[in-house]
């Protein structure tokens, strides 16, 4: 047992903190913690590529993938102090679709693709959520059709993140309709200049922007299949654990900038801080934070040990997006009025950065497995009940 | 982090479980609280031959020289038990003691616990709750209104912390049990708990009492703090067990053909509660450790108090709704748990004052913006 993360990792942090403090790291500071949804600016690709070029990008790859090979404790070390300095996301490429390609991919496509992935120049979207099948995954229906050698896709994906940074889509397809739900979908890396693909960025709430992508007669070539011909689904779901290694330092940050607003004393020397309300209010964001803090510890710290975690991955996805509504509600609370005002506003409380977190504040908890299912995982896999009865829709029946 | 426990405590939780088991039936403790005495003397006999109340103390004292996350652990598995045992507080003595240093005086209380005495320690709830130890004509005596003591009324001793205001100084004192300067009685409470009232009666020339020592009252916060995360653990035990029952329950309570327990509705009620229940157990267990290992654990041990605190409530609102009909009658263990965890959590003391304390370091500890924790370690170096 020990819980002294500065004495264990003393000089790893020391690492980070001396890549971290650059001219290069602060142009590219800015980002909120919403993961890869923004469109990446020219300094944004410069700090990506300075990272990639001191080998930081394969943070988590093994060392025959050219990664660094550390651990899932290390990595999120690394992930919680680009989150707390707002730095720009690494991409669902570094957290998982390269560990995939190092693990189920061809040697052809390992040579090809995580080169580029860990010097910063490939960046990958990921193309799963369909408008009818969002939580409910194998309900897939982009249509993947083999043609001899290649494969043609028809069919829409939504709610893509990142497709305006990607160079590839890691797209999954329908290539068996007459098998089971789970057993004919196969995996594809799709060039997002492949002629018949079409974007349309989604508006949201926030300054988030999502993307629907058509695909009309796309042809692509055999190779760009991923492991077997409608094996796709074991691949999905084996590359999940370190997808749910979510930093919390983004909220983390928020709420020290709370407490920098708090101390901040008015014209008559008053400051909020004074107020044993606002303190317990501080209390409560402290612990808030803390206690997530734990959750994400302990899945990392169990990733490494090898032990079985669908219930901590799942406790640990649902308390990280939990705590981005919680935070933000509490702060905006305290601010009161003055936390209507949006982001750069002027007089804006905290740049108005807590309003931002607000309105963007339900995403998480949709994305990436809605929180229900991670509550069916829990209850299910973690304590043992039985799974509830699903109803399958005739039109799902005739997939 | 490594939160892994080792083989030896793992061991030891076993041995625990395994004995508690075989000593505790659903039927004693409903007896034990009927006779409102919270265990069974031959079994807390046996408890205490085992060792487990001077687990803290070093071996050379008849002790096992366990540490502060030992001692947690254990109290967890008396905790599922829903038992009312003196173990907490006797630990807790010997923890305020064992700080304190050696004194004769001191080394009697605890040869005392090693035997099987039973020691009460007053906790009273916050500074203006605390008696003053007054100089009289012959000897000192303790003035003050009545203290809610826990295990007051079957201990041998009491220990009493008495503030002096002007030194903001907390004198440890001992008293007898028997003294006639004291009146203890019984006191009815929300779970089965044995709670006594103790007055502190002046007329009466009262025996002199034994100083244990004086600390700061800061230090006396701290002490009450390290009470409040044994407790914490054994209310997460009890937590756990809430859990176990509930889930065992839905699994084999069948309505509209099937266990009610395949119902999204109670089956993310129940994952809620598992993530309640996990909260409480690496809060405490982190703030028990920074605690154990000397580095400064105020912080963490609010947080840890607060998250067992919150947990409690959830939990019991979430697995008594579960648990249905039967988990409300006395025939259920369940039952028993239910109410012990609202008695430990309020044995805590307020959530929001440890939110305030919490607000407090924290502000103290947090560093303006742009500063991770990477940057910290630069600074530190």
């Amino acid at each position: 047992m020990d819980f002294d993360v500065m004495g264990m990792h003393k000089s790893f942090l020391e690492d980070i903190a001396e890549l971290l403090d650059s001219a290069e790291a602060e142009a590219a500071e800015g980002w909120s913690d919403e993961g890869d949804t923004r469109t990446l600016r020219n300094e944004d690709w410069t700090f990506l590529r300075k990272l990639g070029h001191a080998g930081w990008l394969g943070v988590g790859f093994p060392p025959e993938a050219g990664g660094q090979g550390r651990t899932a404790t290390e990595e999120l070390m690394f992930l919680e102090e680009l989150s707390y300095r707002r730095l720009p996301p690494l991409g669902s490429g570094i957290k998982f679709v390269g560990p995939a390609i190092a693990r189920a991919g061809s040697e052809e496509q390992r040579a090809r693709y995580l080169p580029g992935l860990l010097a910063g120049t490939v960046r990958f979207s990921v193309a799963y959520t369909e408008p009818d099948a969002g939580s409910d995954l194998a309900a897939l229906r982009l249509r993947g059709q083999r043609v001899d050698d290649r494969f043609v896709l028809n069919g829409q994906k939504t709610f893509c993140s990142g497709v305006q940074n990607c160079t590839h889509l890691w797209l999954a397809a329908r290539t068996d309709p007459a098998a089971e739900r789970h057993e004919g979908i196969s995996l594809f890396i799709v060039p997002i200049e492949t002629a018949g693909i079409a974007v349309q960025p989604i508006h949201t709430a926030t300054e988030i922007r999502v993307n629907e992508v058509f695909f009309q007669d796309v042809v692509i070539p055999e190779a760009s299949l991923v492991g077997a011909e409608n094996r796709g689904w074991q691949i999905m779901m084996s590359s999940m654990d370190r997808e749910r290694l979510e930093p919390v330092s983004g909220m983390a940050r928020l709420v020290d900038e709370a407490s920098d607003w708090a101390r901040q004393p008015d014209p008559d020397g008053y400051a909020p801080a004074c107020s044993e309300h606002v303190l317990a209010a501080l209390g409560r964001l402290y612990a808030e934070v803390d206690v997530a803090r734990l959750f994400a510890a302990q899945l990392a710290w169990m990733i490494d040990e090898g032990k079985r975690c669908v219930v901590e991955t799942s406790m640990a996805k649902i308390i990280n997006t939990e705590l981005r509504q919680t935070v933000s509600t509490i702060i905006l609370d305290l601010l009161g009025e003055a936390g209507q005002l949006r982001l750069d506003e002027i007089g804006a409380p905290l740049g108005g950065r807590a309003e931002r977190a607000y309105r963007g504040s339900t995403w998480m908890k949709i994305a990436g497995g809605a929180n229900e299912i991670h509550r069916d995982l829990i209850a299910t896999r973690g304590l043992g009940l039985p799974r509830p009865r699903v109803i399958v829709t005739q039109a799902q029946r005739s997939h | 982090m490594d939160f892994s426990t080792s083989e030896e405590q793992e061991a030891v939780r076993a041995v625990a479980r395994r004995f508690l088991n075989q000593q505790l039936s659903h039927q004693g403790l409903s007896r034990d609280e009927e006779l409102r005495r919270g265990i069974d003397p031959d079994v807390w006999q046996r408890i205490c031959d085992l060792g487990w109340p001077s687990l803290l103390l070093p071996m050379e004292r008849g002790g096992s020289g366990g540490t502060l996350v030992d001692a947690g652990l254990l109290l967890r598995e008396v905790g599922r038990t829903g038992a009312a045992t003196p173990l907490l507080q006797q630990t807790a003595v010997v923890d305020v003691l064992l700080r304190l240093g050696d004194s004769p005086e001191r080394a009697l209380v605890m040869s005392g616990i090693v035997k099987g005495e039973t020691v009460a320690l007053a906790s009273p709830q916050g500074e203006r709750a605390m008696p003053c130890l007054v100089p009289g004509r012959a000897a000192a005596h303790v003035e003050g209104d009545p203290l809610i003591v826990e295990w007051g009324w079957y201990a041998t001793k009491l220990v009493v912390p008495c503030l002096n205001e002007v030194a903001q100084e907390v004198q440890m004192v001992l008293l007898d049990r028997s003294d006639d300067g004291i009146v203890v009685e019984r006191c009815e409470v929300i779970d089965n708990q044995p709670v006594a009232r103790v007055t502190f009666d002046v007329t009466e020339d009262a025996a002199a009492p034994v100083l244990l020592g004086t600390i700061s009252t800061d230090r006396w916060h701290a002490e009450r703090r390290r009470l409040a995360l044994l407790r914490s653990h054994e209310l997460t035990g009890g937590l756990q067990r809430m859990v176990e029952l509930a889930t065992e329950h839905v699994g084999v309570r069948e309505q509209f053909g099937r266990p009610i327990g395949s119902f999204q509705s109670v089956q993310h009620g129940l994952a809620d509660a598992a993530i309640a229940v996990r909260s409480a157990e690496m809060s405490t267990l982190l703030a028990t450790w920074w605690a154990a290992t000397g580095r400064p654990s105020a912080r963490a041990e609010h947080m840890a108090i607060y998250a067992t605190s919150v947990a409690a409530d959830r939990v019991a609102s979430i697995t008594a709704q579960y648990m249905g009909g039967i988990g409300f009658t006395v025939e259920s263990p369940f039952e028993r748990l239910f109410r012990r965890a609202k008695g430990q959590k309020l044995r805590l003391g307020r959530p929001y004052e440890h939110l305030v304390a919490l607000g407090r370091l924290g502000l103290a500890d947090c560093e303006p913006s742009g500063s991770g924790l990477a940057k910290r370690v630069r600074r530190s170096t």
